[in-house]
This record gives structure tokens, C-alpha cells and sequence, in this order.
């Protein structure tokens, strides 16, 4: 039987989206498509799958993200979806966590593309922010003001995702001068 | 390049995919020969492995061997720099573990 839940996880927050696809997989829901907001799960078998979430280096369709995923599925790992830049893969449980990275670098790499990508995100959205607000005061107008309300609250979130990821960054770095 | 190679310190995966590479395998048989050689201590994830083989290609110390038309999965082998790079590390690991044998007995 089907069953569609409705939910929203921020990309900063894609362990917690791990944990949550894990902790339904325990309760007999497997994941079968994911799209914005939106995940389908299907019955199965309790604690069958663990699953995890990867931000490719391109869109899911470019030729080296297949070549990736084909990679992936060749060590019996299953690709269920994509959804903008990111994959969501599962495993069959067999006893050991199921990992997409064993040493640090690669976790590093995962998080510092992550990280640029917000960066990214948030200078064009306070470039956009600022030239709205140069409007809105230029032309005194109530939807110029809107828009700057709105774009402001974008921004701030941004920032905070940023922030997030900056943090779980540094705390890799730090732990990879120690070890690898 | 020679030179640029000898004082190398290659990560645990890395010393690991080379030694399995010594005869050719594709990406599910390394993981699991990583596996059998460390008796289940190391466990290469997906990710982990597909990156170290890319960097590795680039820099030549192996090569995908061409593909066999029935046969979808790429294989890979070690080529002689990267023979000459786990040869390097080999010796730089037997130093680490003379000093820390010797200097520990002594104490």
C-alpha cells in the first residue's frame, strides 16, 4: 500500500531527512520517489533499508553523475530518486551502517560543496535583496516594501543554513588534523 | 613526478586499493577484497572508493582496463608508478613501525 507524506527538509538538514527516512523504514515504510516537499513510501518489511542522501558535484542527468550513480549500484547500492542536485540511495540492511563515505576527506568534500553552493545562493540573493531595497526607497512603494520584507526573510535562513554547514565544515577540519 | 611521489603519505583506502589492484578488479571487488585483506576492519564506502579511483586515474597510478563487450562493470589495475608509490609507502610504513616498536621496548 502507498502512503504519501508531506515534508520539508532544508538541505542543511540532510542527516535529520536520513535519520526521519530511517526511522520510517524501521516502522515498515520504504521509500520509493521523492519530489519537493512530497515522499512516497510503500509497506515493507521493518528496518529492510537504510537509506542516505548525496549533493552531487552536477545535476543528477549529467553524464559523470550517472557514471557515479552506476558506480553506486554496482556495490548494491539502490538510487530511488533524485530531486535538484540531490540523490537519495538505500541498501538492504545487513548488519553494518550504511555509509556513502568512510574517511573524512570525502565527507569534507560532500559538506565544502554543500557549503559553496549556499554561499552562492546567499550573495545572489542579498545582490537581488539590496537592489530591491535601493527601489523601494528610491520609489517609496508598498510592493517594492514587500518584496524586500520577503527577500530579507529568505536571506536570513540562508544565512543560517550557511552558518550551519560552516560549523559542521570546520568541526571535520579539525577532527582531520588529528586523523584521517 | 619521481620525486613528487617519494614522500607521499597515501590514506588507508588508498594503500588498500592499490595492493588489491596488483591484479585487476572492478569497484564491488575491491570493496571486498579491502574487506577480506583488513579482516572487516576497513570498509570502503561507495563514494569513498569512486573518488579515490578518479584521483587515481588522473594521476596514473592506474588504469581502467578496456571493456569487455558482455561485461558492463569497469575494471581497473595498478600501473608501475602507482607500483612505484605503494613500493615508496611500504618502506616509509616499515620506518614508522621499526621507531615504534624499538623506542615502545624500550620503555
Amino acid at each position: 500500500m502507498k502512503k504519501v507524506i508531506h515534508k520539508w527538509f532544508w538541505a542543511w538538514e540532510f542527516e535529520k531527512e536520513e535519520q526521519w527516512l530511517n526511522k520510517m523504514s524501521n516502522m515498515g515504510l520504504q521509500l520509493t520517489d521523492v519530489s519537493i516537499c512530497r515522499y512516497v513510501f510503500e509497506e515493507g518489511r521493518p528496518g529492510e533499508y537504510q537509506y542516505k542522501l548525496q549533493m552531487l558535484d552536477n545535476l543528477p542527468d549529467n553524464i559523470e553523475s550517472q557514471q557515479y550513480i552506476k558506480f553506486c549500484e554496482e556495490t548494491g547500492v539502490e538510487h530511488i530518486a533524485s530531486l535538484l542536485r540531490w540523490v537519495y540511495f538505500r541498501k538492504k540492511t545487513d548488519g553494518k551502517k550504511f555509509e556513502l563515505f568512510s574517511d573524512i576527506d570525502s565527507r569534507i568534500k560532500h559538506i565544502r560543496g554543500i557549503l559553496v553552493l549556499l554561499s552562492v545562493l546567499t550573495g545572489t540573493e542579498m545582490l537581488i535583496l539590496l537592489s530591491n531595497l535601493n527601489n523601494f526607497l528610491h520609489y517609496k512603494e508598498l510592493g517594492f516594501g514587500i518584496i524586500v520584507g520577503l527577500l530579507f526573510v529568505v536571506t536570513m535562513i540562508l544565512d543560517y543554513g550557511a552558518v550551519r554547514v560552516w560549523i559542521s565544515y570546520r568541526r571535520l577540519q579539525k577532527e582531520r588534523n588529528i586523523h584521517e | 613526478m619521481v620525486n613528487e611521489n617519494s614522500n607521499i603519505t597515501l590514506t588507508e583506502a588508498v594503500y588498500y586499493i592499490l595492493l588489491s589492484l596488483l591484479s585487476p578488479l572492478h569497484g564491488y571487488g575491491i570493496m571486498q577484497n579491502v574487506d577480506v585483506l583488513s579482516r572487516g576492519r576497513v570498509r570502503l564506502a561507495a563514494g569513498t572508493l569512486y573518488g579515490a579511483i578518479n584521483a587515481m586515474l588522473e594521476k596514473g597510478w592506474i588504469r581502467a582496463l578496456p571493456g569487455e563487450k558482455d561485461s558492463r562493470k569497469k575494471e581497473y589495475v595498478i600501473t608501475s608508478p602507482g607500483k612505484k608509490v605503494l613500493l615508496n609507502e611500504i618502506k616509509r610504513l616499515e620506518e614508522l613501525l621499526d621507531n615504534g616498536k624499538r623506542l615502545t621496548e624500550e620503555v
